[in-house]
């Protein structure tokens, strides 16, 4: 059974912070690139809504930005992780693996391997 | 930075409707929101015209721009406030009472020494009200704004001599009639008439239209 709406719409918020910052962990990005990643991914409903958390992880200085001349068009506005950046995705990592393995257990069906 | 977004009513339409939404969010945030999906529709849409079911495409996987600012509400940092202001009542006394000044103003317009405190307190407190988009406010400001001096036109309009039936008729002891004075035209005293029907009508509709524009729930966290 696919999760309800709305329980979809409570994990996508609980993992998007996290996963905006892992992203940048593996590189710097512009924020449409970055957005479509995360829309593939489908942690996103809707594409805006990621703008005002990179915003604020801007002001939390968790993400630095800056512009880069383009190839195609206007300059971009680049998102890069900051050591704070870094050090927040580390802790998320941790608490994940931990978090992710008792949800695993607890929602194993009695009997399966 | 301001980015060149591509050329289309619906672009423009949905980033209006943004920046009054997000007008509640302070200058600063607004404006760096509304710069962020200038960029994002840039990069969505590259060339100048693209096509209307593109840009559909692009404005749905945006989401609404109400939504759009709602997560700047829940984005915001330890110390930034929370939520749209909670003055709504406020801000209802605010728009409310702007209109009634200013059509008041244009009704009474004879009544100058009344009319014109009127007209200049229903145009300041119209100035600040937020949640009206940049068109409905360009015909707020001339159907209300206005309302006061066409009133004053009309006013001076309805006391010219050429609209005036000021003709004296009488019959001569012949049978024939002899009339003295002049006859304002018939065309001009309809087109004066027509004007002020057509205007007032105009204010009706402007007011309808701002006020459903305030209570409409989509634009809940601009007002």
């Amino acid at each position: 059974m696919a999760p309800a709406p709305d329980e979809l719409t409570q994990l996508r918020r609980g993992v998007l912070e996290p996963c905006v910052l892992a992203l940048l962990g593996r590189g710097e990005r512009y924020g449409y690139d970055l957005v479509g990643e995360l829309s593939e991914a489908g942690l996103v409903a809707s594409e805006g809504t990621v703008y005002p958390l990179l915003s604020r992880l801007r002001r939390d200085e968790l993400v630095t930005t800056f512009w880069r001349e383009s190839e195609s068009g206007p300059p971009r506005r680049y998102y890069a992780l900051t050591d704070r950046g870094r050090a927040a995705v580390d802790t998320f990592r941790t608490s994940w693996t931990q978090f992710a393995a008792s949800v695993e257990d607890i929602l194993k069906v009695r009997g399966t391997p | 930075m301001r980015q060149a977004v591509p050329r289309h009513p619906l672009i423009a339409d949905y980033l209006e409707r943004l920046s009054v939404a997000a007008e509640p969010l302070g200058l600063r945030r607004a404006c760096e929101l509304v710069d962020d999906i200038r960029e994002h529709l840039t990069e969505a849409l590259p060339g100048p015209d693209p096509e209307t079911a593109d840009v559909r495409r692009v404005l749905a996987r945006l989401g609404e721009p109400h939504d759009v600012v709602a997560a700047a509400w829940d984005d915001a940092a330890p110390g930034e406030p929370v939520g749209p202001p909670t003055s709504r009542g406020r801000e209802r006394w605010r728009y409310l009472t702007a209109i009634v000044l200013l059509v008041t103003a244009g009704l009474v317009a004879p009544l100058w020494p009344l009319a014109v405190p009127a007209w200049i307190a229903g145009l300041a407190l119209f100035a600040t009200v937020a949640g009206w988009t940049i068109r409905e406010r360009r015909i707020g400001w001339f159907f209300l704004g206005l309302g006061f001096p066409m009133g004053l036109l009309f006013m001076i309009a309805g006391m010219m001599p050429f609209l005036m039936m000021s003709q004296m008729c009488t019959v001569q002891p012949d049978g024939t009639e002899q009339c003295t004075g002049t006859s304002g035209p018939d065309w001009a005293a309809a087109m004066v008439l027509a004007a002020f029907v057509l205007f007032f009508v105009g204010q009706v509709i402007t007011v309808i239209r701002l006020v459903r524009a305030q209570r409409d729930p989509g634009r809940a966290s601009a007002v």
